[in-house]
C-alpha cells in the first residue's frame, strides 16, 4: 500500500545503460582507432619521406662532389700535359702562346717556374705576388698534380693552384683558377638552380671555401673519413636536411643543406590537419548517442520506474506516457494491458478473499455467540441446579457426587469460555475497539515474556463491525509477529482517533528486519504474517506502513481515512 | 442484618429463563432478600425499575433491546438510589471495566455460589462495592503487571479520601457533599489521581490503589 516504491539500485546498473555501452564499446573505440590509424600512417609517411629526402640529397651531393672532382681532375690533366711539353724543352713562352684555349679554364692565370722557384713565364696572372703557400707547394711539385687553395686577402676569393712537374729538374707548371667560378658552374650543372639549397665547400681544416654557412665539425670529420650521408638538424628557422660527401683526391667536403619545409610540399603539411576530418564523425556519433538517450534510454527508464509501482498496487502511474520511439510505446501498451489484467484478477481475488474472510469471521462470531448464549447458559443453569441440590442435601455420599459434578461443570464452563474467547472476543462487538485492544495488550503480555503497553489517543468512535474486527485482527497478528520474531522486550499498541483518520500502530524494540520492497515479496520471503496484515488492510482500504531497521525495532502503522471508515 | 428490617427488594433481569429461575432460587435462600420483579430484556428491566424502584437491580450484561451496561447507565442517571449488581457469565476484564465505569456497584459471576451472590446483593445494598473474589484477583494481577515500568507517585491525604469514596461507588457530586467541596474540585482531584496512578478510569484507579496496598481489598 506504500505509494512510493523505493528506488532500488541493481548492482552495476550504472555501467549497463545503453548510452554508456554504446559509448564504451562502439564510439570510443572507433575514435581511438581512427586517431591511431591517422596519426600512425601520417608519422610513418613522414618518416619514409625524410629518409627518402635524405637519400636523394646525399645522392645529389655525391654527384656534385664527383662532378667537382672530375672537373678539377680534367684541369689537372691539362696542367700535366703542359708539364710534359715543358720537360721536352719547349720554351715556356711558346707553350703559353699555343695554349690560349686554356685561358678560360684557368681564369686566374697560368705560370711556369723553374725548379728553383724562379718565374719563367706567366699568362694573365691575376695575383700581384706569389703567395707563400704556392712557394711551399712548388717545392713539393711532382708528376702527380697537386692542389693548393689560397684565399685572396684583398678580394676574399679562393683561388686553387694546380701544380705539376714532369721531373724534379723540369719546369713546374702552375694553373690558377677561381674556386667560385669553377665550383658554381659545376654545381649549376649537377644540382640545378634551387633557391633554398645552400652549398658549402669546406677544406680539411674546416675553412669554408665556398658558401658561408657554419657547419658542425663532426659532419666534416665524417665526410673527411670518406663517408657520405645525410642528417637532420634543428635550427632557429626550422628543421634542415643536411647531406654531405667528400670530394675524392681533395680533402674537401661538399655539404648541401636545405630547409625541411621546402622539401615537405604543402600537401604533406596539410595532411597534418587531416585528423580534423574526424570531427564530423565524432559529432555524428554524439548525435546518435543523444538520440539514443533521449528517445530510448530515458523513456525506458521512466517506464521501468512506473512498472515498479505496479508491485505496490498502483495501476494508474503506468498509464502516463513515457514518450520515446514507437517500440517503447508498444511495450508500454502491453504493460498497461497486463496491468489491467492483473488489476482485474487482483480485485477478483481480493473480493473473493474478502468474502471468505467475512464469511469465516461471521461464522466464528455466530459460533461464539451460540456457545455463550446457549451452551454456557445451560451449563450455568446446570451448575445452579447442582448448587441448589447441595443446599438441600443431607446425605454425605450424594454430597460427594454433587461436589464432583459441580467441579466438572465448573471446568467445562472455563473450557467453554476459553473456546469462545479464542473464536472471537465478544467484547469487541459489545464494548468496541479500544476496550478490545486494551485487553489484547494485557493478554499478550500475560502469555508472552514481554511487556505490552496500550494507549488510546483521541476519543473513540465506533466503526463498522468488520472494520473494528480488521483492526483487532491486525493488532493481534502484529503483536504475535513481535512475540514470535522480534526478540523484543517491549511492544506498544496505540490507536489514534483524529478527525480525519483512525490509525493503529504497533511498535517494538526488537531486532528489526529488512522490509521487502513490495508486498509481492512477502510470501516468497516467508513473511506470511505480513501478507495477512497487508491483505486485511487492503480489505478495508486502509494504508499499511512498515518501517524497520536492523537492531532498531519495527513499527507497523495502519491508517484508515474517515471517508472510508 | 436484623430481621426487623424490611427485606431488600430486588429486580432480576436475565434473558435466559432457566438461569434466571436459578438465580431467583439462590436469592430466595436468604430471608432478607425478595425478588419483586423479573425482566427478560433491557427495556422491560428499565420499565420495571421505574415502576417498582427496587433496592438492588441484579442485571445480566448480554440482554436483548438494552444491555446490562446501558441499563446501569440509565439507572445512574435516572434512579441513582438503586444499587446495581451485575451478574454475568463474562469473566473478561473489559466487561468488568465497562460495567464499573457505567456505575455498577458490584460484579459477580453466575458461577458463584448462592452465598456469594447473596452477600454481594447485601453489600451493594449497604453502599459498598461487591466484586467477585476470582475477578478481583485476576484484575489486580493485570494491573500489577503494568506497574514495573512506571513509577507511581504518592497521593495526598485529600486525594486518598476522594479515591476511597470513589471506590465505594459515589459520584463526584456525592463525594463533594461528603467532603464539603464542590464537584469541580473533586474532578480536579480525580484528574491528579488518574495522572499519578496512570489510570484511565475511576475503577482502574481504585484497582491500582488496591493492588498497591493503599486501599483495603474489601473496599471494592
Amino acid at each position: 500500500m506504500k505509494n512510493t516504491p523505493p528506488h532500488l539500485p541493481i548492482p552495476g546498473s550504472r555501467w549497463r545503460g545503453l548510452t554508456f555501452r554504446l559509448f564504451a564499446w562502439v564510439i570510443f573505440p572507433i575514435i581511438i582507432l581512427l586517431f591511431v590509424a591517422t596519426f600512425g600512417s601520417f608519422a610513418l609517411h613522414q618518416q619514409e619521406m625524410r629518409a627518402m629526402v635524405g637519400i636523394l640529397d646525399e645522392r645529389a651531393v655525391r654527384t656534385a662532389a664527383s662532378a667537382i672532382s672530375e672537373h678539377l681532375n680534367s684541369r689537372a690533366a691539362s696542367i700535366y700535359g703542359l708539364s710534359l711539353r715543358a720537360s721536352d724543352g719547349s720554351p715556356a713562352d711558346h707553350i703559353l702562346e699555343s695554349s690560349t684555349a686554356l685561358k678560360t679554364d684557368f681564369d686566374a692565370g697560368l705560370a711556369f717556374f723553374s725548379p728553383g722557384g724562379e718565374l719563367l713565364a706567366k699568362s694573365h696572372w691575376v695575383l700581384p705576388a706569389l703567395p707563400p703557400i704556392l712557394e711551399e707547394s712548388l717545392g713539393r711539385a711532382s708528376t702527380e698534380p697537386s692542389f693548393t687553395s689560397f684565399q685572396n686577402s684583398i678580394t676574399g676569393e679562393h683561388i686553387i693552384f694546380i701544380t705539376a712537374a714532369e721531373s724534379p729538374d723540369a719546369p713546374i707548371v702552375v694553373g690558377a683558377l677561381n674556386l667560385s667560378t669553377a665550383v658554381s658552374s659545376t654545381l649549376n650543372e649537377s644540382l640545378g638552380a634551387e633557391e633554398q639549397i645552400t652549398i658549402n665547400l669546406i677544406d680539411r681544416d674546416g675553412r669554408v671555401l665556398f658558401g658561408a654557412k657554419k657547419i658542425s665539425p663532426t659532419l666534416i670529420d665524417a665526410a673527411l673519413r670518406g663517408e657520405s650521408g645525410s642528417t637532420y638538424i634543428q635550427s632557429e628557422d626550422g628543421e634542415h636536411v643536411i647531406a654531405y660527401s667528400p670530394i675524392s683526391h681533395l680533402d674537401w667536403v661538399l655539404i648541401l643543406e636545405e630547409p625541411w619545409a621546402a622539401v615537405a610540399s604543402p600537401t604533406l603539411t596539410t595532411t597534418l590537419i587531416t585528423p580534423l576530418a574526424l570531427a564530423p564523425v565524432l559529432l555524428l556519433a554524439l548525435v546518435a548517442l543523444w538520440f539514443g538517450a533521449r528517445q530510448i534510454v530515458q523513456p525506458l527508464q521512466n517506464l521501468e520506474t512506473r512498472a515498479r509501482t505496479l508491485a505496490w498496487g498502483d495501476f494508474y502511474t503506468i498509464q502516463e506516457s513515457v514518450g520515446g520511439i514507437e517500440e517503447i510505446a508498444k511495450l508500454q501498451n502491453t504493460l498497461i494491458y497486463l496491468a489491467e489484467k492483473v488489476s482485474d484478477a487482483q480485485s477478483g481475488l481480493r473480493s473473493y478473499i474478502g468474502a471468505i474472510t467475512i464469511g469465516q469471521e461471521d461464522e466464528r462470531r455466530r459460533l461464539a455467540r451460540d456457545l455463550h448464549d446457549e451452551t454456557l447458559q445451560s451449563l450455568i443453569a446446570l451448575n445452579q441446579r447442582v448448587q441448589l441440590a447441595q443446599i438441600n442435601n443431607k446425605d454425605d455420599v450424594v454430597a460427594e457426587r454433587l461436589a464432583e459434578i459441580e467441579n466438572l461443570t465448573g471446568e467445562t464452563i472455563r473450557d467453554l469460555r476459553r473456546v469462545t474467547h479464542a473464536l472471537r472476543p465478544l467484547y469487541l462487538d459489545d464494548l468496541g475497539l479500544v476496550a478490545a485492544l486494551d485487553m489484547l495488550a494485557r493478554e499478550m503480555q500475560e502469555s508472552a515474556a514481554i511487556s505490552v503497553s496500550f494507549q488510546c489517543l483521541g476519543s473513540e468512535r465506533r466503526l463498522a463491525p468488520e472494520t473494528e474486527l480488521a483492526f483487532y485482527r491486525m493488532a493481534q497478528e502484529g503483536l504475535s509477529n513481535v512475540i514470535r520474531h522480534a526478540g523484543a522486550e517491549h511492544a506498544s499498541v496505540s490507536i489514534a482517533f483524529s478527525p480525519d483518520t483512525i490509525s493503529l500502530s504497533i511498535s517494538d524494540n526488537g531486532i528489526g528486519f529488512i522490509v521487502p520492497e513490495s508486498p509481492a515479496e512477502f510470501a516468497p520471503k516467508g513473511h506470511f504474517g505480513l501478507l495477512g496484515l497487508y491483505e486485511r488492510a487492503e480489505l478495508i482500504s486502509a494504508k499499511l506502513d512498515l518501517r524497520s531497521k536492523l537492531h532498531q525495532g519495527t513499527e507497523l502503522t495502519v491508517t484508515l481515512s474517515n471517508s472510508k471508515a | 442484618m436484623e430481621p426487623a428490617l424490611p427485606p431488600i427488594r430486588i429486580l432480576l433481569a436475565d434473558d435466559h429463563a432457566v438461569v434466571r429461575a436459578g438465580i431467583r432460587q439462590f436469592l430466595e435462600q436468604a430471608d432478607d432478600l425478595r425478588v419483586i420483579a423479573e425482566a427478560d430484556d433491557g427495556d422491560t428491566a428499565k420499565d420495571l425499575i421505574a415502576e417498582h424502584l427496587p433496592d438492588v437491580a441484579v442485571l445480566d450484561i448480554q440482554m436483548p433491546k438494552a444491555t446490562g451496561i446501558e441499563v446501569t447507565r440509565w439507572i445512574r442517571k435516572e434512579h441513582h438510589a438503586v444499587g446495581v449488581l451485575i451478574l454475568t457469565a463474562f469473566d473478561e476484564t473489559p466487561y468488568i471495566m465497562a460495567v464499573l465505569q457505567a456505575g455498577a456497584n458490584g460484579y459477580v459471576l453466575k458461577t458463584a455460589s448462592p452465598s456469594e451472590i447473596i452477600q454481594a446483593v447485601r453489600n451493594v445494598h449497604a453502599g459498598n462495592s461487591a466484586i467477585d473474589a476470582a475477578i478481583l484477583k485476576k484484575m489486580i494481577a493485570e494491573m500489577g503487571a503494568h506497574e514495573e515500568s512506571q513509577p507511581i507517585e504518592k497521593l495526598t491525604r485529600r486525594e486518598m479520601d476522594v479515591l476511597t469514596l470513589v471506590g465505594k461507588g459515589f459520584t463526584n457530586k456525592a463525594i463533594g457533599v461528603q467532603l464539603g467541596i464542590s464537584d469541580r474540585t473533586v474532578q480536579g482531584h480525580l484528574a491528579h489521581i488518574f495522572d499519578k496512578l496512570h489510570a484511565a478510569s475511576r475503577t482502574e484507579a481504585v484497582m491500582r490503589a488496591v493492588s498497591l496496598g493503599w486501599l483495603p481489598p474489601d473496599l471494592v
